[in-house]
């Protein structure tokens, strides 16, 4: 596997883990989540993790620089950005309290991904703790994208998760995802099982098979590339 | 009832597809050899420098710093090794090698081989 292809699911991974952190925090402290928002600093820190592993490696060196400059990149980014973002909605992180919890929410991203699951220590439960929390956001992400997709506002993306949905999609994804590990440990065919059930339980509860579909992938595309930096270098 | 049907026959192809997936990756790299060199990486640094082996000899690298680091040798490169990994490259033909970090190319080394 080429070092560039490396760095570039690991910046993924723990940029999709970083963000679901990032996002339990918000709904835990009653902020909303906007989609333009998560996508932008999706965008900033994913960059970061992914040139900082390109051109000066990993490990905790990396790991400490990464850590700080994505955070406070995005809060450059953030406080720059009036032309861009509506200011009477986006006051979320004019704190720069908010730089220590997204320091803080990646750092426990980094080490996750490259002590635990790089460098294999730790077996099935970090790896399944880090896709699921690699896939939190993309699931998110994508009922978010279906309220805009239906003609709602911004506003309205905010209120498809609370604290209750977001923490037991989690717990159901962390579930799916074990779950697979554990019947069936070997190739990335587990991932897309996992997606598969998952689809069939939201179409059993109501949902779409457009939207079933979609949920293959949510929890397929995070596996597969985590599995990917299983022992990466 | 009907509906379950179809389900359980997917996670059943499912389960069977499990058992002829490819087996996982593992980390490439040559095997590791019994070492007549040692050079240890910290600091951004090869130390020693320069070592000197016989041919048929072995050298290994050793990573003990903070960051990722590969070792680019006589055509070939090394996977990323992290702290504590090791790499190994046994040489075959007399002569001199430079070699450096193919992700931090400022760090250079040589072995000479007799």
């Amino acid at each position: 596997m080429s070092r560039i292809w490396t760095a570039f699911i690991f910046g993924i991974i723990v940029t999709l883990a970083m963000n679901a952190l990032d996002m339990l925090y918000h709904v835990v402290t009653d902020t909303a989540v906007h989609l333009n928002y998560v996508a932008v600093k999706f965008t900033i820190i994913f960059a970061t993790v992914f040139l900082i592993a390109l051109v000066i490696g990993r490990g905790k060196t990396p790991g400490i620089v990464t850590s700080v400059l994505g955070p406070v990149a995005f809060y450059f980014y953030y406080s720059v950005a009036s032309p861009t973002l509506d200011r009477s909605m986006f006051t979320i992180d004019e704190a720069v309290w908010y730089v220590v919890v997204h320091v803080i929410a990646l750092a426990i991203a980094y080490l996750l991904a490259q002590s635990f699951v790089v460098k294999q220590k730790g077996g099935r439960l970090p790896f399944a703790i880090l896709v699921s929390l690699a896939a939190l956001p993309l699931y998110w992400g994508w009922l978010m994208a279906l309220v805009k997709l239906g003609g709602g506002l911004d506003e309205d993306t905010t209120k498809v998760m609370t604290m209750g949905a977001a923490f037991l999609s989690l717990a159901i994804l962390f579930v799916l995802i074990y779950g697979a590990t554990w019947f069936c440990k070997k190739g990335h065919f587990p991932g897309f099982a996992a997606g598969l059930v998952f689809g069939i339980i939201s179409v059993i509860t109501g949902a779409t098979v457009l939207d079933a579909f979609v949920r293959i992938f949510v929890i397929g595309i995070p596996y597969v590339l985590a599995h990917q930096l299983k022992g990466a270098a | 009832m009907k509906a379950i049907i179809p389900i359980l026959a997917i996670l059943s192809l499912l389960l069977v597809a499990c058992g002829q997936t490819a087996p996982v990756e593992e980390k490439s790299g040559e095997t590791l050899g019994t070492a007549d060199q040692v050079v240890t990486i910290n600091s951004f640094k090869f130390s020693p420098a320069e070592v000197t082996v016989r041919t048929g000899q072995t050298v290994v690298w050793k990573n003990q710093d903070s960051a990722s680091h590969t070792i680019a040798i006589d055509g070939t490169e090394s996977p990323e090794l992290f702290n504590g990994d090791t790499w190994s490259h046994t040489f075959d033909t007399a002569g001199t090698f430079d070699y450096l970090c193919g992700i931090h190319p400022s760090m250079k080394g040589t072995v000479v081989v007799e």
